[in-house]
């Protein structure tokens, strides 16, 4: 095992040496290769996609993720030489390639930042990308639209490292709606069917409300702050060095005064949050919880009330709220909807309409995270406003526990992978929502190899089983399809969360810091929501391995003919199978360091609340142990022999079974409450279009001209005396008028 | 009715005068009366002929009105030694009296055609354009 280790050490360091990885600069100016060559696989898939021959679109579409995936390896490597000692310096690569949008002191920028938080989203993106695109070659082999397929995979890549890696929040919108754009032209993949067609329109729909959310929050940021820049620009001098030098100077009109704040011309938001907190620290101390603080820019001035809780209140005078808490609500807001968080979760088990890989990549794999990752982004926002991290952490553990009890019941197997993807996605935002953004990612990074992983799986399955999804026509896989068996094994350990799988690095760590915060606050409220995910972990590691043993013991309940078929599958969908399993094993234990060692300062992220109490520890693992250890034993006992199937019948006589297989009702409850809108909306075009507009207005002219012109007709007697007359009328009428 | 009340105080006030002398108001009550005969001619009577007739009866008495306001205002023009002030208005009648007659060239070449062709002067037959 050393030896082993030393190998692969000295490998490193040839690497490390052949390849231009110690060039920084060189990378730092080639970052957007990342996003082009995705961007180049999509353009000659999508163009010229009908005439290349399925082999040729598939190795286009393989291997533009596969360079993007080395090249973002390279950055990453580079970006680990640390930069400088000082630990408030920012080591990141950002490279400005040009302006987007240039009006006076507003500036869209079009750049990409590479730091410790968009390398592990990048790496995720590409490298799980990749795999799936390898695996879609086998999965997708015999449908006609392989070529579009891989063209909109393409894209959605592109999108997504452009969500990753925009240095703006604008960009990131961008690469937000693409991602979006991508997810709908997925789910609706096999359009022909409407169901399909439906179920992509109701991910738009679902996620535009978010997205209205989400605008509105960037809107705000930019009337506090004047920016949507993350940090300053590596052009402007100084920039990205934030020091409390930098920042605490002293006012310019009241040279007592310490507690100004100087931000550097071209600030960036975080260097704006970093000055806030660093002014908070200083005045920790302070009796004063009313104290001002000014924020003298070279742009505009705003005054930010500092208090106790170092959340700023009271914006400009006029905001009476909470400024930064109603931004960042409306910023959650948007994370729901693309997260799948309640109210908004609908769309993702719907989104399974989509072929498999899709569902790996896009709805569990990286864009379903992608708010965790813009709230990470702009984490230090957040950690200044308590009320909206604690909102995120309530929405996220009920999300937890509440898709955990629909999956409890669902019969497809896709749809059980869904409602847990919604779970584990609730997870991550009660990470986020303790204070702990680090670990918010570490799940995201380990859901992404378990839930790839078990996507694929059941894709694996679904390929063995001709198309069919229902789990009560399955059984006894495991003996043909024994890497599936195997490997979506693995990957049910880690969902469940037994030690030592990557699951229960992160999952684990999560739970924790939420009793931590009950240990230290001693507030109920954090005891209810440990309640709820540890309730929703012990029904995460029961679904799972109720899906492991009725899809891969006891008998065969399939037909005669669907059982001939029954095969394992190619190595192109094997491999990647291995390898997510692989890294489902050893995922969490290699890497959970870089998220959990350092509490305060982990990937650049600086935590909000980060506990290293050894007593909560010790309780939230004997608790967690028992329940996942229970929830596991559970399942695989009651569901293993093969006896026990579930039957849609009981849910007659059974209230909570109905509840959870009829997935609570809400999509029942949000249609009657669309529908009312639909009415009151139906009732507005009767009023406004059809009465008003199409009435009045257009038939209206129309009736009335005919009415007016009929009674004019009279006059146009065709005697010439009467005409004369009419004139002399006129003539008279004028010259009344005229005369005084 | 401030214009009638000073209409007949106008009409009222022209019959003080002496006889003899240049009267505006005369010449203006003259023109207004050929004026309205014109009109009536022009609005009540049915036969072509009459109808342009009283059309050139209306010219006139416009051609009376300008002759008279002219006349009226070579009388203030005098007084303020302006020798050419007072002729735009006979002059004017003297265009009217030529464009007058061109006219009724050509209107009664018109009527004498329509005539041809119709066998009528009757305006109330003229109504092709209608029918």
């Amino acid at each position: 095992m050393i030896a082993a280790l030393t190998f692969s050490e000295h490998i490193a360091d040839f690497l490390y040496a052949a390849l231009p990885l110690k060039d920084r600069g060189f990378l730092e100016q080639t970052l957007f290769l990342i996003p082009l060559f995705p961007f180049m696989g999509f353009l000659l898939n999508g163009l010229f996609g009908s005439r290349l021959d399925k082999k040729a679109s598939g190795w286009i579409g393989v291997s533009a993720a596969l360079v993007s995936f080395i090249w973002a390896l390279f950055c990453v490597i580079a970006l680990q030489v640390p930069l400088a000692a000082d630990p408030d310096v920012r080591n990141a690569l950002h490279s400005v390639y040009g302006n987007w949008l240039s009006n006076g002191d507003v500036n869209f920028s079009f750049g990409l930042y590479l730091d410790q938080l968009s390398a592990v989203m990048i790496l995720i993106v590409t490298g799980i990308g990749m795999l799936i695109h390898i695996y879609s070659m086998g999965y997708m082999s015999h449908d006609p639209g392989f070529s579009r397929f891989f063209a909109y995979l393409n894209l959605f890549l592109f999108s997504m490292i452009l969500l990753v890696l925009g240095d703006n929040l604008i960009l990131l919108f961008v690469g937000w709606e693409g991602v979006g754009l991508c997810s709908y032209l997925l789910i609706g993949f096999w359009y022909e069917e409407g169901k399909n067609a439906a179920a992509g329109m109701k991910a738009f729909v679902v996620n535009r409300i978010g997205d209205l959310g989400f605008l509105l929050g960037i809107f705000m940021l930019f009337a506090l702050f004047g920016t949507v820049n993350f940090v300053a620009r590596p052009s402007d001098k100084g920039a990205g060095r934030i020091t409390k030098q930098t920042f605490l100077t002293t006012s310019p009109t009241d040279p007592e005064r310490k507690d100004y704040v100087h931000v550097p011309k071209n600030a960036g938001l975080l260097d704006y949050t970093e000055g806030l907190r660093l002014l908070a620290e200083t005045h920790k101390d302070a009796k004063d919880d009313k104290k001002k603080v000014g924020y003298r820019t070279d742009k505009a001035v705003s005054n930010l009330d500092l208090s106790k809780t170092s959340a700023a209140k009271s914006w400009a005078g006029w905001f009476l709220v909470d400024a930064i808490t109603v931004t960042c609500l409306l910023l959650f807001v948007g994370a729901c909807g693309k997260s799948a968080q309640i109210p908004l979760y609908v769309w993702l088990p719907d989104a399974m309409a989509g072929p498999t890989p899709v569902s790996a990549l896009i709805h569990a794999a990286t864009m379903v995270t992608s708010g965790i990752y813009m709230i990470c982004r702009l984490h230090s926002i957040f950690a200044l406003s308590e009320p909206a991290l604690t909102a995120i952490a309530v929405v996220g553990a009920s999300t937890a526990l509440f898709s955990a009890l629909i999956g409890l019941t669902q019969l497809d197997i896709k749809k059980v992978l869904a409602y847990s993807t919604v779970s584990q996605l609730g997870y991550m935002f009660v990470g986020l929502g303790v204070g702990a953004f680090s670990l918010g990612i570490f799940h995201v990074m380990t859901h992404a190899f378990f839930k790839a992983l078990l996507f694929l799986g059941a894709g694996s399955v679904i390929h063995a089983m001709s198309g069919e999804q229902d789990m009560r026509l399955m059984g006894g896989l495991r003996k043909k399809l024994p890497i599936t068996f195997a490997t979506m094994l693995i990957g049910s350990f880690a969902l469940a969360g037994i030690y030592p799988f990557a699951g229960w690095w992160s999952k684990d760590e999560i739970l924790m810091q939420v009793f931590a915060k009950y240990h230290e606050t001693h507030q109920t409220l954090w005891l209810v929501l440990y309640a709820m995910t540890v309730l929703g972990a012990f029904c995460t590691a029961f679904y799972t391995f109720r899906l492991i043993g009725l899809t891969f013991f006891g008998e065969n309940r399939a037909s005669d003919e669907v059982k001939a078929h029954i095969h394992e599958s190619p190595g192109s969908m094997t491999i990647p199978l291995m390898v997510l399993a692989g890294l489902s094993l050893f995922g969490g234990m290699l890497w959970h360091h870089e998220f959990t060692d350092n509490a305060q300062l982990s990937l650049g992220i600086r935590n909000a609340f980060f506990s290293t109490d050894h007593h909560a520890h010790v309780i939230n693992l004997a608790v967690t142990s028992i329940v996942a250890v229970g929830g596991v034993v559970l399942g695989f006992m009651l569901y293993s022999s093969g006896k026990r199937i579930p039957d849609p019948e009981k849910a007659r006589t059974n209230f909570l079974y109905r509840l959870s297989l009829n997935k609570f009702y809400v999509d029942e409850t949000y249609g009657v409450l669309v529908s009312i809108f639909i009415i009151a909306a139906e009732i507005l075009h009767w009023a406004v279009d059809v009465l008003l507009i199409d009435g009045l207005f257009v038939l209206g002219t129309g009736y009335g001209t005919a009415l007016v012109s009929k009674g004019l007709r009279r006059i146009q007697t065709g005697l010439l005396n009467w005409y004369a007359g009419g004139i002399l009328a006129g003539a008279l009428l004028v010259l009344f008028y005229l005369l005084p | 009715m401030d214009f009638i009340v000073a209409m007949q105080e106008f009409i009222l006030a022209a019959n003080t005068d002496a006889p003899g002398v240049f009267n505006l108001r005369n010449c203006l009550i003259l023109g207004g009366i050929l004026f309205s005969i014109g009109a009536w001619g022009v609005i009540a009577r049915r036969n072509i002929l009459i109808v342009l007739i009283s059309l050139e009866l209306m010219l006139n008495a416009v051609n009376l009105v300008l002759a008279s306001f002219a006349r009226a205002h070579a009388n203030l023009a005098h007084q303020n030694l302006n020798p050419s002030a007072g002729q735009t208005g006979q002059i004017f009648a003297l265009f009217i009296i030529a464009v007058a007659a061109a006219e009724a060239a050509v209107g009664l070449a018109i009527v004498i055609t329509y005539f041809r062709n119709r066998e009528t002067v009757d305006t109330r037959d003229m109504n092709l354009m209608k029918q």
